[in-house]
């Protein structure tokens, strides 16, 4: 059993370009959730139109990267509205609900064949990113140690992806200790009590959704360019989910929660994978346990991830930063 | 696992490309040939003779003629690689043979050096128009009823559990697909048991799970007074969790069950069935039915309701409301598990079924009003109606779109649902 | 000013025996007429004619379900009528939403308090400034257009907190506070938002005796000052001790109103209301509407 390998694995996630991409989506969950008090599930939805919008107008429609992550963003700021202007006077639940649905809802119809030829249905779109990596100033082959290394262009993505994650951070940071961030978490608080104060609460949650879900955008459009294309598979329904758990692990409302959070998240999930592997291919375990986990260490992960939310929620629902006094308090 | 299949169908098709090149490949440069069109012409199996077929080049040059053979071959050397628009006559083909595609009579195709390619011009009588818009119409209308009666009977358990605890059971879906798979374990994998006994057997396991997580999971969460929103992350890493155990051990692929897989259909008029489609649309009728009345008239169902309106009145009246809870959970994962088994047996059955009804589910609840069992029928059924009838227009890939629509379109109308009560302020 | 006097002292007892609702004002602030809300055939609201008097304390007293709060949810806009229009200083309300009415001037308080828990109860304070110029998205980020008018705030809502004897918990959590700070707190907070009309919903449900008394010396004091204040109430003492005026709802409609010594007086509000114990009136959390 070769505990550098797993730990090199797992550190290489924990820092690598995914975990920035979760921590940019956390940090927009954070916004809607952990001080707007809006239960956004669809946050992959807002993802998925910044990686295809910018994937779009450079692939199908030949324009420039730099034109191509504005679109990108501009169509998150479109579904904002779109998915807030009926919804966010509603319940909660219902908001809930909604989101999880058009996100997924829009996946079906960016994989279909009538969406072909604009965002090349369940192909994807490729060969979107070179005047990204022309940008990139670093010396070619690997940088790291062991497993924990990383390429060139790997490096180049992950400087931006957490230079992105740091001034996000920073500006809902800002936000939130403005009285702008004061109105938003009263609202969280109590809307009905804010309205009698006279601020017009759905606005201010039209706004939150939007800077969140351009936020979780942002994350879009580094995934598109660290892959240098995009495809529809990458944006289940339970990429949200994953955004969730490491929000939740991090802690709610605070600024650095979604941040280690996602590090932490990606660490586990690659350390577990890494380890399984490790367990099998070092002839440790019976040939059938083998063989049974042969190429299933990512159901398996995912399934103890499951399990973790559950334990974690049972256990210390207030994630790893958070208080827990502000479990209890009102609501 | 649609992925996996298609990457294996990609795999298939690949290595039929790269055998076909070395057998063919090796042929040509035997026969030291440079680059051509060839085909054979067939009508209804036989061969086409006399038909003409030419060529020109990108710059619109005529570059080569051929006239089929007796054995229905044609075959036109080109001067070299590159694009060539290849056309039959049709004047010269005989009589009442035609393109079976008439946008197919040109055909733009680019050849590479050395490469023979073969070129299909497939003849026969032009695709009937299929059924007019009535008869598709009036077989969607079916299709959505069928549907809509099995999602309703999903999403009842989906809307009581949250109108007795507040919570959104984003686990819900995976009960949907441990009966359909418990089903298919019982029936087609090792036991081949009935379909019938089969499902009996699936319902009553996934009933005694829901009242397994109810009982040692979530009340005791609940008496340690968790928010929703703690709950609704439990039901997310229950759905993971229950999720990737099922794709474990039942794996990616789409199975089908033993029993009752292939039928003729009945037709009445326009409408047309097969006797298992009737069947089930029959029984969930009986059972939507039998759940209405159940809430309507017996003493636990009272009491559902009871709770469902006003859970503090209702305990405060004498009524356990932990037990009712629990009841719903048992009964509400068993109707998940009918309809899992239901819809494995029209479609088939795979690790995702669940997840992706989940979803129609949500809709149908919130169409028809959160927390109320009769909202959740009335929603079930027009998710399924709309979903199915907008397949008669556009294409069946987008057709969860439309039910996204409706759903938006009433929020804006009625933001409480269909059959929801307001809430009150102050 | 004291509301009394001005209300029609040219009344006579005779006049106040018949008691009819709807009286006319002298300057009233807020006029509704044919204000009419049903919920499932029942009618929840169903009011002719009401008038309140600018710069009195009016009481609004009535059994469970007699509509009052709903009235509440009405005029402050939380709750659409299915018919009637209302007034305040003149202006028509009928279709804005609860916080265009609040701005105008118009700042309820409920029932249930919404203290909101987990900001600070400073924050809670300064949340009710009206147009705080740093409450725009656009110049949230620029710290230097609002600082200054922030510090502003910030002393206005240390002064009112202090004036409420909630200065030492400025820095707690809402969430902390006992139930009758947080009546206390959520009386002050209307009062940030610098109203010309404040809606009580039972300021006193569920508070000490104490507390009571000092929430009432605050009342007075807020009218004083020249703000209009309604109150729904079930203690009558309370509403014997600080009202100018009582109008008696029970079931939508309004049952009678005048001075509070007359009301009290008449027949069919001991029948409707007063005769029955108050304990069983208090006991529920909210009326059904």
């Amino acid at each position: 059993m070769d505990f550098d390998i797993i730990f090199g694995n797992a550190a290489r996630a924990g820092l690598g370009p995914q975990a920035a991409i979760f921590a940019l989506a956390a940090i927009g969950l954070n916004l809607h959730f952990g001080y707007a008090g809006l239960l956004n599930f669809g946050q992959v939805g807002f993802m998925m139109l910044g990686a295809y919008g910018t994937a779009i107008v450079v692939a199908t429609w030949g324009g420039s990267l730099w034109l191509g992550i504005p679109f990108g963003l501009g169509l998150c700021v479109a579904f904002a509205l779109a998915l807030g202007i009926p919804t966010l006077r509603l319940r909660s639940d219902y908001f809930a609900i909604t989101t999880i649905a058009a996100a997924e809802i829009l996946r079906l119809l960016i994989r279909s064949s009538p969406a072909t030829d604009i965002t090349g249905g369940p192909f994807g779109l490729q060969a979107i990113a070179n005047s990204f990596f022309d940008l990139n100033f670093l010396p070619d082959g690997r940088f790291g140690w062991g497993t924990f290394s990383y390429s060139s262009n790997q490096l180049w993505v992950m400087i931006v992806a957490w230079i992105l994650v740091v001034l996000c951070s920073a500006l809902v940071l800002a936000l939130i200790r403005s009285p702008w961030g004061r109105v938003v978490r009263a609202i969280r608080e109590d809307e009905d009590a804010v309205l009698s104060l006279g601020k017009n609460t759905v606005a201010y949650k039209l706004q939150a959704l939007v800077i969140g879900g351009v936020i979780g955008g942002l994350a879009g459009v580094i995934d598109a360019l660290q892959q240098s294309g995009v495809g529809s598979e990458n944006f289940e329904p339970q990429v949200t989910f994953f955004a969730w758990a490491a929000l939740i692990l991090g802690g709610l409302a605070t600024t650095v929660g979604p941040v280690v959070g996602a590090v932490l998240f990606w660490f586990l999930r690659e350390g577990v994978e890494s380890f399984i592997r490790e367990l099998s291919e070092q002839g440790w375990l019976p040939n059938a346990l083998a063989d049974f986990l042969d190429g299933a260490e990512g159901a398996i992960s995912i399934a103890l991830m499951g399990i973790g939310l559950v334990a974690l929620m049972a256990l210390r629902p207030q994630g790893i930063f958070g208080r827990r006094r502000n479990l209890h308090l009102g609501t | 696992m649609s992925n996996a299949r298609s990457l294996r169908s990609v795999v298939a098709l690949v290595a039929v490309a790269v055998l076909s090149l070395f057998l063919f490949g090796s042929a040509q440069a035997q026969d030291g040939e440079g680059e051509a069109f060839s085909g054979t012409l067939r009508f209804g199996g036989e061969p086409v003779e006399g038909v003409r077929i030419s060529v020109v080049d990108a710059s619109g040059e005529t570059v080569g003629e051929a006239v089929s053979g007796a054995d229905g071959r044609w075959r036109i050397e080109l001067p070299g690689p590159g694009t060539y628009r290849a056309t039959i006559d049709t004047a010269t083909l005989p009589e009442g043979v035609t393109l079976r595609d008439p946008e197919r009579q040109t055909l733009e195709v680019t050849v590479t050096a050395g490469r023979s390619r073969p070129l299909i011009f497939a003849l026969g009588e032009p695709a009937s128009r299929g059924p007019n818009v009535g008869e598709k119409l009036a077989q969607a209308v079916l299709n959505g009823v069928k549907f809509g009666l099995i999602i309703a009977m999903c999403a009842i358990g989906l809307s009581l559990i949250f109108g007795l605890t507040g919570l959104i059971n984003f686990a819900h879906g995976e009960l949907v697909t441990l009966g359909a798979i418990l089903a298919w374990y019982f029936n087609a994998d090792t036991f081949g048991a009935p379909l019938i006994l089969a499902g009996v057997l699936a319902v009553v396991v996934a009933g005694a799970a829901g009242g397994g997580v109810e009982f040692s999971l979530l009340r005791p969460l609940r008496a340690r007074r968790l928010g929703m929103f703690q709950f609704m992350v439990v039901t997310i890493g229950l759905s993971l969790l229950a999720r990737h155990v099922m794709l474990l051990f039942f794996g990616p692929d789409r199975e089908r069950y033993i029993d009752y897989a292939l039928q003729a259909e009945w037709t009445f008029g326009p409408f047309a069935v097969t006797p298992r489609d009737f069947t089930i649309m029959a029984l969930s009728a009986v059972i939507l039915i039998a759940v209405a009345v159940f809430l309507q008239r017996a003493r636990t169902g009272k009491a559902i309701r009871a709770v469902a309106d006003n859970p503090e009145l209702a305990e405060s009246s004498g009524i356990d409301v932990d037990r009712v809870v629990l009841i719903v959970w048992v009964a509400g994962a068993a109707l998940a598990a009918v309809g899992g088994v239901f819809f494995g047996s029209v479609e088939a059955v795979d690790w995702l079924m669940g997840f992706r009804l989940l979803l129609l589910m949500f809709a149908a609840v919130v169409l028809g009003g959160l927390g109320t069992a009769y909202g959740a029928m009335v929603g079930g059924l027009l998710i399924g109606l709309v979903t199915e009838v907008s397949t008669v227009w556009a294409s069946p890939e987008i057709k969860a779109v439309f039910a996204l629509g409706v759903l938006v379109l009433a929020l804006l109308v009625r933001p409480q649902g269909l059959l929801g009560q307001r809430e009150r302020i102050g | 000013m004291s509301g009394v006097t001005t209300i029609r002292p040219e009344l006579t007892q005779a006049a106040l025996e018949a008691a009819p609702p709807g009286r006319l004002k002298d300057d009233p602030i807020l006029i509704t007429f044919g204000m009419l809300k049903t919920f499932g055939g029942i009618r929840a609201v169903d009011i002719d004619h009401l008038e309140i008097e600018r710069g009195t304390i009016t009481a609004i007293i009535g059994p469970n379900g007699a509509g009052k709060t709903t009235l509440f949810n009405l005029l402050t806009g939380f709750d659409r009528p299915d018919r009637g229009s209302w007034r305040l200083d003149g202006r028509l309300l009928g279709g804005l939403p609860p916080h265009r009415i609040a701005r105008l001037g118009m700042v309820r308080t409920f029932q249930l308090t919404k203290s909101l828990s987990r900001l600070t109860v400073l924050e809670n304070m300064a949340v009710a400034a009206q147009t705080q110029r740093g409450e725009r998205l656009e110049r949230a980020l620029l710290r230097w257009l609002w600082q200054p008018e922030e510090a502003r705030v910030r002393e206005r809502a240390q002064g009112l907190l202090e004036r409420f004897g909630l200065a030492h918990m400025a820095d707690e959590q809402a969430g902390t506070l006992s139930g009758g700070q947080r009546k206390l707190l959520e009386m002050a907070r209307a009062l940030m938002a610098d109203p010309t009309l404040v809606m009580l919903d039972e300021p006193t449900a569920g508070v000490n005796p104490a507390l009571t008394e000092s929430l009432l010396e605050h009342i007075r004091e807020l009218n004083a000052e020249g703000v209009t204040i309604v109150f729904v109430e079930h203690n009558m003492d309370v509403v014997m001790d600080i009202s100018d005026w009582v109008v008696v709802m029970a079931a939508g409609r309004i049952l009678t109103e005048g001075p509070p010594q007359e009301v009290v007086a008449n027949e069919e509000v001991i029948d409707a209301y007063l005769g029955r114990p108050r304990d069983v009136a208090d006991g529920e959390e909210g009326e059904d509407a």
